[in-house]
């Protein structure tokens, strides 16, 4: 079937006015500037804030984006109509990962001032981590992260340029590679998620262990993307893109869909916490005492509140979900919630008490606008949405019960 | 129209043949009305007689004690836990189907959720046995709810998991039931219509509460049927959740899991998908269903069966590797002693039929072959039957002092309690295909394609 | 509500005297389509009391018949609002106020161990609402009703589309309105007695 026949509907312009790209571009150059230079100047001066806060901006930004690639792969497996004019947002998104694979270099660098288990004078003095040692190594460490990031990179690619294929003309197989290929792809992101999380977080504290963790951090991950989706989606809104192709309908769903990620976090954190606070066993409950002492205890409770009960209790009404203020307050205020929960996860290893310095906002900036920058220029390059894609009409014409 | 064509590829009519709105009401309806086969007859006498042997087993540990089991110390858990985590974790199929894929718009659903729902409430019902025969006194289960009683200056220990487990299954069974019984109304008014005898009338006049299909009333009623769903799929994921809770709080290394609560969920929809797909191969055939129950439906349960098979086979590997990376001896050593203790060959079949097997369900040949799916459904279930086992009795069995470490050899009670209660979900299934709509009717009108579905004319 | 009537056959202004009370005219429509053409036919000549029966819902005809959304929604959210607070009663009473036991070394009472109860009750009661306030804004049960006279009623629940114009509406007038639904395409159109 030739593409001339196809009747494609075009209601938006689907690239991006050359004006707009260019001050976009500009911004997020200064700011990824000035981060880089406030972050340099923190290094140099030899900080010991420096790698946690990295650390920490550093895996913020990528949980965004695997959170991204999570919505692509789900919504190729359930052949779902309704999110496809959004998808091309989240495949960019999702795209910046490849290239997020540099700015991992610095952790690497960093281990010994980050992970106890890569301090040799303390694995020296510690059974358990003699115990641990044939997998909490340096080299170990570097090599699967290695392998996550191939991977990821490698779907991330892969389910891009299949759907970019699409936008001269889709065809029926190319709908059913992206799916093949999502298959085995939510597998190899379920495997590596959970990798990444043990090694990156949870060896933060050695000793510490806790089967659900890489679960628990994927449900705030995927959070983290499908509200980073909708704010995106929103702001192009507010530039003038994509107005009629991602309507009311649209962002209905998207809200219901962080509403329900959002119960699905709060009950896989809730299990977590439940069953430690049950069992008390000292080896357990050490990584919890230590993230409610002090000041991190109102860290905690504002999670509870912050994390679930508020966008729990916002995003309930139908009325709000489809008040578009309200759903952009939403999702920024869950992206901000995903910065102060991965905080609360790395900081206390490092602080005693909670408090947000200079060199943690230089970070956020500096990787956060990198990484936007990426996003920007990518962006150019095709379509803003996956025009091509055999659902794409049907989605136009999507609407929620 | 070239493109009407890659859509019908793309996403394949839910029914063959295009039926009409009278072509659905006319093929459930009548078999509700009229005589069943000769294999139902035949099913109804073997399924009856493993019912009556499930009230023997019953009787008889009743008036004797919870001797005649293989319990032991230390498995003070054994078979009657492990037979009710199994016949709990079948149920949750039913819900899925029904609320889940609902709120994700998976209209494939509507031909196989009645039937699906159904097999929750006999299967919550078969698991309810386990736990009530358990206390030892079943003439005081009610004790078990907090109502007045005997001892009024004690209450129930709320601390206790054992009590959030009343909560949830007597929620589970009473909200499925609601929502199963909401389902129904629409298609109660259709037999009411359809009746031809006064009693016949009557019954299902009362039972579809006058219900006459007024825009009005279907307004409140999809959005009541929209917040069941809302309200079962938390609450679907609460009751095994609550379940893991069971064994997760405790310290017994391979209990003592936090990966539990949503790797008990996956695994109870896993082994639940396997049952609606060996029940379903079987009803469609015998009922001449399969111009509703198609390919395309049988196929989609298997990818769900995949998928969930994988997330049960990811979370065996997880807690392996936790268990090495805890560096603590006691949980090595229960994942050593599964794989290799005595128990090993309930592992192995665990491990085999859970995530070697349904890894052929990659396969489409396979996945669309009605023999291999069937073969594949039941030993799904054997897989997860054995899994509760290997998580009960094998981590009971051996736990931290070797001085009391123990075996467990079932009885024949337990085996033939175990296989009476078939008997009776069995039973309870073939009433509902004999008295009620197993396909609901109003859902799968509603996602027929138009206008082919109106034709049918004077009649 | 009516006083009982005869029916005269004749559609007069209904002020006058007229003893007959019919529920309304009900006519057969043989898709959901034709039955949303019927509704805005029916809609744009002033009628705007009317009801329709159909075998399964049919999108699109609340906006065409001018019904608002269903408000259940507050009802079941008021349920699980009560089962919620009762299971944290029941739990914090029993637990720390009637019978304070210290079991395995847990606090009388803590949001930890109450939170599944708390969920389960929550669900329980929200599910009743939903159910039980279906019922009660549709006026279930109700085993009478004037539509099941409608020689063709059956067919409501089994392949065809029905739609009542009823009397109760401002300006009805039967004769106008069996016109109306014959014009619109419905057939076997009938005046329905309360």
């Amino acid at each position: 079937m030739s593409s001339a026949e196809r009747t494609v509907q075009v209601l938006d312009n689907y690239e991006m006015d050359a004006r707009l790209w260019r001050r976009g571009r500009n911004a997020l150059a200064l700011l990824a500037l000035g981060g880089w230079a406030v972050l340099a100047a923190g290094y140099s001066s030899g900080s010991a804030a420096f790698y946690p806060a990295y650390l920490l901006a550093f895996v913020y930004w990528l949980t965004i984006a695997l959170g991204a690639l999570f919505f692509v792969m789900l919504q190729h497996l359930s052949g779902a109509a309704w999110s496809v004019t959004s998808r091309r947002v989240a495949e960019t998104i999702a795209l910046v990962i490849p290239l997020s694979a540099v700015l991992f270099l610095p952790i690497v660098f960093g281990l010994p001032q980050l992970y106890e288990w890569a301090r040799p004078e303390v694995v020296a003095a510690d059974p358990v981590l003699q115990a641990k040692q044939s997998y909490l190594n340096p080299r170990g460490f570097t090599l699967r992260a290695a392998a996550c990031f191939l991977i990821w990179g490698l779907w991330a690619v892969i389910l891009y340029r299949n759907s970019v294929k699409q936008d001269d003309g889709g065809t029926l197989e190319l709908t059913r590679a992206a799916a093949k290929w999502s298959a085995p792809g939510m597998i190899l992101l379920a495997l590596t998620v959970s990798l990444a999380s043990f090694d990156w977080l949870m060896s933060l504290d050695p000793h510490w262990f806790s089967t659900v963790f890489g679960i628990y951090i994927w449900s705030g991950s995927g959070l983290a993307g499908f509200a980073a989706i909708t704010l995106v989606l929103l702001a192009f809104r507010r530039m003038g893109m994509l107005r009629a192709s991602v309507n009311h309908e649209h962002y209905h769903d998207l809200g219901k869909w962080l509403f329900a990620l959002t119960v699905f976090w709060a009950y896989i954190a809730f299990s977590q916490y439940m069953l430690i606070w049950y069992g008390n066993i000292p080896e357990e409950t050490a990584w919890y005492h230590e993230r409610t002492a002090g000041t991190w205890r109102s860290v905690a409770a504002l999670l509870v509140f912050g994390r679930f009960f508020v966008p729990f209790a916002v995003l309930m009404p139908r009325a709000a979900k489809r008040n578009l203020a309200v759903l952009a307050g939403a999702a920024a205020w869950i992206l901000l919630m995903q910065y102060v929960e991965l905080f609360w996860v790395i900081m206390p290893v490092f602080r005693t008490e909670a408090g947000l310095m200079w060199i943690d906002v230089a970070a956020v900036a500096a990787v956060g606008a990198t990484f936007a920058l990426a996003f920007w220029w990518l962006l150019r390059r095709h379509a803003l949405a996956p025009v091509g894609d055999l659902r794409f009409t049907k989605a136009l014409e999507f609407t929620n019960v | 129209m070239a493109d009407l064509a890659i859509t019908r590829e793309l996403d394949a009519p839910l029914v063959v043949g295009e039926p009409s709105y009278s072509d659905v009401t006319e093929s459930v309806s009548r078999i509700v009305e009229n005589k069943m086969p000769r294999a139902w007859y035949i099913a109804f006498g073997v399924t009856a007689t493993l019912t009556g042997v499930l009230l023997a087993m019953l009787a008889y540990l009743v008036t004797t004690g919870i001797g005649v089991w293989g319990n032991n110390q230390p498995v003070g858990w054994a078979f009657e836990i492990t037979d009710f985590v199994f016949w709990i974790g079948i149920g949750h199929a039913g819900t899925l189907i029904s609320a889940i894929l609902l709120l994700l718009r998976q209209r494939w659903r509507t031909s196989i959720n009645r039937f699906a729902e159904a097999m929750t409430l006999f299967a919550v019902a078969c698991a309810a046995i386990f736990p009530a025969v358990h206390v030892g006194r079943p003439w005081r289960a009610y004790w078990l709810f907090p109502v007045p009683n005997e001892y009024l200056g004690i209450w129930q220990n709320f601390r206790s998991p054992l009590m959030w487990d009343v909560f949830a299954v007597s929620t589970y069974a009473t909200v499925s039931a609601l929502f199963w019984y909401t389902g129904l109304i629409p298609d109660l008014a259709t037999l009411r219509n359809r009746a031809k005898t006064k009693a016949r009338r009557i019954i299902f006049g009362i039972l579809s509460l006058g219900w006459r299909g007024s825009a009005r009333h279907w307004r409140h009623y999809e959005m009541a049927y929209l917040l069941l769903a809302g309200l079962s799929t938390p609450l679907v994921l609460s009751v095994h959740t609550i379940v893991s809770f069971d064994f997760a709080v405790s310290l017994i290394p391979g209990w003592h899991s936090t990966i539990f609560p949503p790797y008990f969920v996956a695994g109870a929809i896993f082994s639940g998908f396997a049952m609606v797909v060996t029940l379903m191969v079987i009803a469609r055939q015998v009922f001449h269903l399969e111009h509703l129950v198609t390919m395309k439906h049988l196929e989609n349960m298997n990818k769900v069966m995949l998928g969930t098979g994988l997330i049960v086979g990811f979370a065996y590997l997880t807690e392996f590797f936790i268990a090495w990376y805890s560096g603590n001896p006691y949980e090595r050593f229960t994942f050593i002693n599964r794989a290799l203790g005595p128990y090993w060959w309930a592992f192995w079949i665990m491990v085999s039929c859970n995530v070697l097997v349904p890894q052929l369900f990659w396969f489409k040949r396979i996945r669309t072959s009605i023999p291999a799916m069937f073969v594949i459904s039941i030993l799904v279930n054997v897989g997860m039957w054995f899994e509760r086992f290997v998580i009960i009795v094998v981590s009971l069995s051996r736990d931290f002092l070797p001085s009391s470490w123990g075996h467990f050899r079932p009885t024949y009670v337990d085996i033939l309690t175990l296989t009476g209660s078939f008997g009776l979900f069995l039973t309870l299934f073939l009433l509902f295909v004999r008295f009620l709509p197993m396909i609901s009717m109003s859902e799968v009108k509603s996602t027929l394609p138009r206008p082919a579905a109106a034709r049918g004319g004077e009649r | 509500m009516k006083e009982p009537m005869v029916r005269t056959g004749t559609a007069a202004a209904p002020q006058t005297a007229e003893k007959v009370s019919i529920y309304g005219v009900v006519a057969e429509f043989e898709s959901p389509e034709a039955l949303l053409e019927g509704v805005r036919a029916a809609r744009a000549l002033g009628y705007d009391k009317m009801d329709a029966y159909t075998p399964f819902p049919v999108h699109g005809i609340d906006e065409a018949m001018g019904i608002r959304r269903s408000r259940l929604g507050w009802i079941v959210l008021g349920g699980g609002i009560i089962g919620a607070v009762a299971a944290v009663l029941l739990q914090w009473w029993t637990g720390a106020v009637a019978s304070p036991l210290v079991v395995g070394g847990k606090p009388l009472f803590a949001f930890e161990f109450g939170l599944p109860i708390i969920f389960e009750l929550a669900v329980l009661l929200a599910a009743f609402a939903a159910v039980l306030g279906m019922l009660a804004l549709n006026g279930l049960p109700r085993f009478y009703h004037p539509v099941f006279k409608y020689s063709r009623f059956d067919r409501a629940a089994d392949d065809r589309f029905l739609l009542a114009l009823e009397a109760n509406g401002a300006g009805f007038d039967a004769e106008q309105a069996a016109e109306i639904l014959k014009s619109a395409g419905g057939r076997h159109v009938e005046v329905v007695t309360e």
